[in-house]
């Protein structure tokens, strides 16, 4: 309905009294006063009502809060309230949220990330050793056939120079004058043709000697880093270190030698390979401490050679190494104790390494245990609400400390005292058909939780609004008419017939049927406009109920409503024959 | 122009638009009831709400003109 121009001065008079000269007068008075505020691009405030303002070429009008809320009192009470379908999700991820610690806890699907870490240092420490030693079997044949390739490189270069060069210095060194023992001449002479014979077939045969040599360096490689470690004295032969400690390993090579020498003619032309003069001088050196039997001098050189004696398979390999001339009559014979030694070094190193990892690895472990066990009992702290921390504790526990504040939980909102509480989920079910009804007919979204939301709403608004009102009140008859307002409850009469029907939309109101829904269409706050439309309505055979609802801000609000539903889908249905110019803005909500 | 004036015009304007009638006051302009049913919300925290039917006041005004 429009209020033209002077219909609203007509009500302007009526309401304030005042002639209708002097209002039409304020009426063009207040609106010059906009347009002049608005010329001084001021807003204009009506004390109550709300302000106008002008943003470029609109005007605007912004309501007060006063009159906001005074146009929304039928809706007073009603606050946002969370739907069952977004409690059901967050139900779900509640438990979505509960099942993965869980699982963590006790599957360990979680740390699957970190699983292989955590599985790492056991496996490294204990389980993973025997693959581990087997890749470090893997890499060292690589690494010792490079070294060894690059030592017999070496050697060769040396053995060619020892045999091209030293050769002639070995026969001047020989007719040194120096030199004392003529065995030792004998010796020499028969070296050197020797020498010149192996030369020659050495220089016919290098590629089988090659060959042969390819196969012992791979080996020497290995027990030498090996017994390297093993020893942990050596382990700069394969550097710079090598060349340093040339001399010593050369008089540790003559040991060696010369015991040998005794028992082989040809290890004497090796000795003379080495350094002719150290030998010489060693020799003369010993000769000297056999004839003068100076015991003080032959205990070390025989604790050597018993140690020579005992670590034979060591000795043989390091000289090889180090002092880089191959030595393939010697190999041969050692060769094969040098395999059983190897995998002896081999077994003796790994095994030293297991015993170096086992040491070091109780402080890992108790480390690891000790944070696995603080970590455990945290999050178990956690979970189970001990603690409460963010993404581990459970929402229910948090939401037990935060429940408290609005929006209220539906089912907590619902009148326990009555049977149709119970039964509420029930209009769940029917949802589809009150989407139809109140779509078709208020414009609400179609979903169907609109609906039962709507009564809960509404249900829980009028429960807030009468929170102590006994359920004698609540059948009040028309006694009620007596009562101090703020009370509430239902004040039109019932039907006490024992045939009538409990629930309908014609009729009269049975007091067994203010346990159902039903559909509100005023709000009023005058009990006279209730009682009129009441009348109206009893008039066209409505079920009509005159419901009083106490309100802080408006002091009684009667709610008029129309017929007693067992159900809210009952209820949509009734509201859907309902005619629209009865029904207008109407809501459905629990009686 | 007095404030019992001013008050009144408020008032009769307010209550004209609870009974869902609009307001035509000629050089200032039309106030229009406007309402909006219940609806759902989702939340930006996800949740799903259903907020209550709410009224409110729409004003075309005639001094653009």
């Amino acid at each position: 309905m429009l209020i033209d121009n002077e219909k609203f001065i007509a009500l302007l008079v009526e309401n304030s009294g005042i002639e209708k000269e002097k209002v039409e007068k304020y009426l063009e008075e207040l609106i010059l006063d906009i347009q002049t505020a608005f010329e001084e691009d001021e807003g204009y405030e009506v004390d109550g009502f709300g302000i106008f303002s002008k943003l470029g070429a609109n005007v605007l009008f912004i309501p007060s809060e006063e009159l906001e809320t005074e146009i929304n009192y039928k809706y007073v009470g009603m606050e946002p309230i969370e739907l069952p379908g977004g409690e059901v999700e967050e139900s779900i991820t509640d438990e979505e949220e509960e099942e993965n610690p869980i699982q963590g806890i006790l599957d360990g699907d979680k740390p699957e990330e970190s699983a292989d870490e955590y599985e790492d240092p056991f496996a490294e420490l204990f389980n993973e050793s025997e693959e581990h030693e087997k890749t470090q079997e893997d890499e060292l044949p690589e690494e010792d056939i490079e070294a060894a390739v690059e030592e017999e490189i070496e050697s060769e270069d040396q053995e060619e120079d020892v045999f091209g060069e030293a050769s002639e210095d070995h026969v001047e060194e020989v007719e040194a004058p120096f030199i004392v023992d003529e065995d030792i001449e004998e010796s020499l002479e028969e070296i050197e043709e020797e020498e010149q014979e192996e030369i020659i077939s050495d220089m016919s045969d290098d590629s089988e000697t090659e060959a042969e040599e390819k196969a012992g360096p791979d080996q020497w490689g290995i027990d030498a880093h090996k017994q390297d470690d093993q020893e942990g004295a050596f382990s700069g032969l394969f550097g710079e270190e090598a060349a340093e400690s040339s001399e010593l390993i050369d008089e540790e090579d003559i040991f060696a030698s010369e015991e040998e020498i005794n028992d082989l003619e040809e290890e004497k032309k090796e000795s003379e390979e080495v350094d002719s003069e150290e030998e010489i001088d060693f020799s003369a050196l010993e000769d000297d401490a056999e004839s003068t039997e100076n015991e003080a001098f032959d205990d070390p050189f025989a604790e050597l050679e018993e140690e020579a004696e005992e670590e034979q398979d060591f000795v043989p390999v390091v000289t090889n190494v180090s002092s880089g001339k191959a030595k393939d009559k010697k190999e041969k014979v050692v060769e094969t104790e040098e395999e059983v030694t190897s995998s002896d070094a081999k077994k003796n190193k790994l095994a030293k390494s297991l015993g170096d990892r086992k040491k070091g690895s109780p402080v890992f472990l108790y480390m690891i245990l000790a944070l696995l066990i603080l970590g455990g009992t945290g999050y178990a702290l956690a979970y189970f609400g001990i603690v409460n921390i963010e993404g581990v504790t459970p929402s229910k526990y948090k939401t037990q400390v935060a429940q408290t504040t609005p929006p209220v939980n539906q089912q907590n909102s619902t009148p326990p005292q009555t049977i149709e509480s119970e039964e509420e989920p029930s209009p769940a079910k029917a949802l589809p058909e009150v989407t139809d009804a109140e779509s078709s007919d208020e414009k609400l979204p179609p979903n169907t939780n609109n609906t039962s939301t709507n009564e809960i709403v509404n249900a829980q608004a009028e429960e807030q609004q009468k929170p102590k009102i006994s359920k004698e009140n609540d059948i009040a008859p028309l006694i009620a008419d007596q009562k101090a307002p703020g009370d509430g409850g239902i004040i039109t009469p019932v039907n006490a017939q024992n045939g009538a029907e409990t629930y309908g939309l014609k009729g009269t109101a049975t007091e067994a049927g203010n346990n159902g829904y039903t559909i509100v269409l005023y709000t009023l706050s005058r009990k006279a406009g209730a009682d009129a439309q009441f009348a109206k309505l009893s008039k066209d055979g409505y079920r009509a109920i005159i419901k009083e609802s106490p309100s802080v801000q408006y002091g009684s609000l009667y709610r008029v409503s129309i017929g007693q539903f067992k159900s809210l889908a009952d209820a949509a249905i009734a509201a859907e024959k309902i005619d629209s110019n009865i029904l207008g803005n109407y809501i459905i909500t629990k009686i | 122009m007095t404030k019992d004036f001013l008050k009144t015009f408020g008032l009769t304007i307010r209550d004209q638009i609870i009974m869902k009638n609009s307001v035509e006051i000629k050089g200032l302009g039309t106030f229009k009831a406007e309402h909006t049913s219940q609806q759902q919300e989702k939340r930006a925290d996800g949740k799903l709400v259903m907020q209550p039917p709410k009224d409110s006041i729409e004003f075309k005004a005639d001094l653009e003109e």
